[in-house]
């Protein structure tokens, strides 16, 4: 009909435009996003439940077995009427928990247990697996039926179209899905590219069931009146069970199967838990996945009728929805049928190998490379990981596929796999239902199901394809006949699905009873359970994030103030609670939140424990009566919620607390002895200063006495003697004197700055200029000969101490006029100057100046920048500038440039 | 309105419909269409379970609506 390269150039194109819209919708536009957040998208994904085994297989099962294909949609139609009760439970957990997949989901409600999570996920990998073979298998299958024309350059596409199956399913699956690492597991593009190949797998499969009743027939009533006339007897395929008997257990047991692998297929849970976006868009699934289920499952019956009536073979009845079109002769239908079943098996392949990848990652390939430490470096690669698990999944699947054939497994591999998916629903629904529900019970529960699902399907299934297993499936274990796993325990009323699927649930919800009920379990997991059950009861947001100002502080006021005059006067008491107000920062409110009112109440207890002590203040606190009954339990509510978040048990909660209790006593108990520790240096160094002050001015001041002698006595010598000593005696005498003086003026210097030093800063608005001008009459009456012209800027008013003021001017002024007096044209200015963003006041002269590199030593005592030869001096007076202007708490800097002069900037 | 509207909202009403649906859809409910034999099964099954789809679309509005008005007020 079509050649094989004409149907893969087809698939690739299809393929390639859901690729272009999973990018666009990645690419977050307002458009997409608002495409991608719509509940239609959410609702339609979900159809991921209809694979190419209902979409091909329905007509088949409805061949075989009547109307017993409904069960597998009526199912979920039924369990879906609860889904707001049970599916919100679920996706809000999710949220609060960042689940990510079905064995993630059971692992963290059974106290986050690796093991859970192990043996899920290996059940979830050994019960889809075989699945994404049987898809393997129909795009193969149909793709030998579409192309059954080829030409001789064409036939190699069709020889290898498994191959190029299997390697399109996994490329298209590590770019739509696990391209990057999403912490949130949502891939909204994949998901919206799974909505639409739900789309149109419904479009291509109606308009077959259309163009059959419609077209090629005058409706349901012609085509079956017509297939009557063919003497075909519909009684007998249009029934319950169809040709072969099926009792009513396997109805029910179909109907509960498919109501649980609506939620807990792998790739059910991805696309309904995992993917959703909004609780609310599960109330538009509710209507709509029924609605779609409805709408594909409505021409089933009358496509498999016509079939039979055309006279196809009812071993071909899986591909009668794309042989019907090719026999009627409409190619461009069966290829948009083709499309349909491909679309069908793609999707389930990349959201199962993709969540399967996920739980192989995170719960066995993780944990075993934690555990080997060589391999540690493979963490780094988690994306890889997940590639390798897609890969892993997919290629198996297709080993599978090719190694079984058309064996009775591969056959039965949907029930199977729904029976597998079985296993987990008393896990999940007791662990959002029943508080009980601990991890030991829900790991024997796992173990028991999975191994009797194991046992009573999977190895007869084993034996069927005649593999192994065969004589046990026949005879039952050393010939135990009691055992056989067909007939356990003697059980051969039902069919083999139906036995299997009552022991294993027996064995299941026994277990998790028995084991929940004789086995306590840990507080954490207690919390959990707790949080899990109750997940509904409270809003998405934790009660102690909540910022209702609902509560009056006014009539709490008077309570927390009436418990303070216990302890302290009522005026204090009213400054206690303000202060603690002001420092919770609710000054000025009026209404308060629970969270605000209880940290009101720490910091009142705080400041009352400082004048009562931690454990009185903490007792009347607790006495004060502050919470009403409701307020306490939505307290309560609030540290039981702070506990489920911080994921600690009580006990760890507690031994923290105390852990950061003593450790702010010990921090608080240092800071105090640090203090006391500087507190008595700083009364060693007062005292030890002021002995200082003490010695040096004492030694400087009876220094004075024997230099007077020495001076005194030296002038009385050269006076009284001066006849009788020659000329060289004379000279020495000369030198004693210059020298003593010269200590004398030391001496002075140094008492000024130790006076200095002592002298309190007493600050009154003064005129610096007019003190200036003092200090210059008095050099001027001091060296009349001396001619330095003085500039001084008027209105030079500051606040300072008048004394130290002067003793600062002296000296600036005084080096001015002394440095720039050997000069041409000596200059001294005084004024005030803008620089570095303040107002200083600058003596400038353009004198000898100094050298910048020495500027860093200009302040220190006894440090000259020039000799005494050049200049006299004691290399005090700059010290004393430098101390007076501390004093003030200014700052001074020089400025100069040798020969240029210099300036001298500061600040009072 | 709003008392249609929480009617079908409730807990209670999918409980009911759940078990109401799963009564329906099993023995010996089912056993009445099938010994009418012809293909009476057919529209048994199609028509309970249209109506079904129908009530839960009046279902999921509900919820829908009930939300939106929550989240006004």
């Amino acid at each position: 009909m079509f050649s094989p390269l004409t149907v893969l150039i087809v698939l690739l194109v299809y393929f390639g435009l859901l690729f272009l819209l999973a990018q666009w919708v990645e690419g977050k536009s307002k458009l997409s996003t608002k495409i991608a957040g719509s509940p239609l998208v959410y609702g339609l994904s979900l159809a991921v439940y209809a694979t190419s085994w209902t979409y091909y297989g329905s007509v088949g099962k409805a061949v075989s077995s009547g109307m017993l294909f409904t069960t597998v949609y009526i199912g979920p139609t039924l369990i879906i009427i609860l889904w707001w009760q049970i599916m919100r439970r679920m996706v809000r957990i999710k949220n609060r928990y960042r689940i990510t997949s079905i064995a993630d989901f059971i692992s963290a409600r059974y106290d986050r247990s690796l093991t859970l999570a192990a043996l899920a996920a290996c059940a979830a990998l050994v019960g889809t697996t075989p699945y994404i073979a049987l898809q393997i298998k129909s795009v193969v299958a149909t793709f030998n039926v579409i192309a059954g024309d080829p030409g001789p350059t064409s036939s190699w596409v069709r020889d290898q179209i498994g191959p190029l199956a299997v390697i399109m399913m996994i490329a298209f699956t590590i770019m739509f899905g696990v391209r990057k690492l999403d912490p949130t597991e949502r891939h909204q593009g994949m998901i919206t590219a799974v909505a639409v190949e739900s789309l149109v797998k419904l479009t291509a499969f109606l308009a077959c069931g259309i163009f059959v009743t419609y077209i090629a027939h005058n409706g349901v009533a012609d085509l079956f009146s017509d297939t009557r006339a063919m003497g075909i007897d519909l009684d007998k395929i249009i029934s319950l069970s169809g040709q072969s008997e099926t009792p009513y257990s396997t109805w029910a047991t179909y109907l509960l199967l498919s109501m649980s692998a609506i939620m807990f297929l792998p790739r059910q849970f991805h696309v309904a838990v995992i993917e959703n976006s909004n609780e609310k868009h599960i109330a538009t699934a509710m209507w709509l996945f029924p609605l779609y289920v409805l709408l594909i499952t409505i021409f089933v019956m009358p496509i498999a009728v016509d079939g039979l009536r055309i006279g196809f073979a009812k071993s071909m009845a899986d591909t009668f929805v794309l042989k019907l079109p090719m026999w009627y002769n409409r190619p461009w239908l069966a290829l948009f049928v083709y499309i349909g079943g491909v679309s069908a098996a793609v999707s389930m392949v990349m959201i199962s190998s993709m969540t399967l990848s996920t739980m192989l990652t995170n719960h066995i390939l993780l944990p075993f490379i934690s555990a080997v430490k060589p391999l540690g470096f493979l963490r780094r690669h988690l994306i890889k990981l997940k590639w390798f698990g897609v890969t892993l999944v997919i290629l198996t699947g297709y080993w599978f596929d090719v190694a079984v054939g058309d064996s009775f497994m591969l056959v039965n591999m949907g029930m199977i796999s729904f029976a597998a998916a079985l296993q987990f629903a008393p896990c999940m629904l007791g662990g959002i239902f029943w508080e009980r529900g601990n991890k030991m019970g829900a790991q024997l529960a796992l173990m028991g199901g999975v191994g009797v699902w194991f046992y009573t399907l999977v190895v007869p299934a084993f034996a069927g394809s005649g593999w192994a297993f065969e004589s046990l499936t026949a005879n039952g274990p050393f010939g135990i006949a009691l055992l056989k796993p067909e007939a356990l325990f003697g059980m051969a009323t039902m069919d083999p699905l139906s036995q299997s699927v009552f022991w294993s649930m027996l064995i299941n919800i026994g277990l998790y009873v028995v084991g929940s009920m004789l086995f306590e379990p840990k507080a954490t997991g207690m919390t959990l359970a707790r949080d899990f059950v109750n997940i509904l009861e409270h809003s998405g947001k934790p009660l102690y994030m909540s910022g209702e100002a609902t509560i009056d502080l006014t009539s709490k006021t008077k309570k927390i103030v009436e418990t303070l005059t216990h302890y302290v006067d009522s005026h204090d008491a009213g400054g206690m609670f303000v202060s603690s107000v002001r420092r919770v920062g609710l000054s000025g409110r009026r209404k308060v939140s629970l969270n605000e009112l209880a940290e009101l109440l720490g910091e009142v207890e705080k400041t009352l424990s400082g004048a009562v002590g931690a454990a009185e203040a903490h007792s009347a606190i607790m006495s004060a009566d502050v919470y009403t009954d409701e307020e306490r339990a939505k307290l309560s509510n609030m540290y039981a919620e702070i506990l489920a978040d911080l994921k600690l048990t009580p006990g760890e909660l507690k031994r923290r607390v105390d852990y950061y209790k003593e450790r702010e006593t010990l921090l608080s108990r240092q800071a105090s002895e640090l203090e006391n520790r500087v507190k008595a240096r700083t009364v060693d160094l007062e005292a030890a200063n002021k002995e200082l002050e003490a010695f040096s001015y004492s030694v400087s001041h009876d220094l004075r006495a024997p230099l007077r002698s020495i001076d005194g006595f030296s002038q009385a010598l050269v006076e009284d003697y001066g006849d009788k000593l020659d000329a060289e005696a004379l000279d020495f005498l000369d030198r004693v004197r210059n020298a003593s003086q010269r200590m004398g003026e030391l001496i002075d210097d140094i008492l000024a700055l130790s006076r200095m030093t002592r002298m309190e800063v007493e600050r009154e608005p003064i005129d610096l200029g007019e003190i200036v001008l003092e200090i210059i009459q008095t050099i001027r009456e001091r060296e009349p000969d001396t001619k330095v012209e003085i500039e001084i800027q008027a209105g030079l008013k500051t606040d300072a101490d008048p004394r130290l003021a002067k003793l600062l001017l002296e000296n600036l002024v005084g080096n001015a006029w002394k440095f720039s007096a050997g000069g041409d044209s000596p200059k001294v200015t005084f004024g005030t100057e803008e620089a570095f963003g303040t107002t200083w006041f600058v003596v400038r002269d353009n004198g000898a100046g100094f050298d910048m590199q020495y500027a860093d030593k200009l302040f220190q005592v006894f440090c000259r920048l020039h000799t005494q030869d050049e200049f006299e001096g004691t290399g005090i007076g700059l010290a004393i500038v430098d101390r007076v202007v501390r004093k003030h708490g200014g700052d001074i800097r020089a400025e100069s440039e040798l020969g240029q002069g210099a300036a001298f900037f500061f600040t009072l | 309105m709003n008392r249609v509207v929480s009617f079908f909202k409730t807990r209670s009403f999918a409980v009911l419909l759940f078990h109401v649906g799963v009564l329906l859809f099993n023995w010996p409910l089912l056993s009445l269409s099938n010994e009418n034999g012809e293909t009476s099964v057919f529209s048994y099954l199609l028509i309970t379970w249209a109506l079904i789809v129908v009530v839960l679309i009046v279902v999921g509005q509900s919820i829908k609506h009930s939300e939106e008005t929550d989240r006004e007020s």
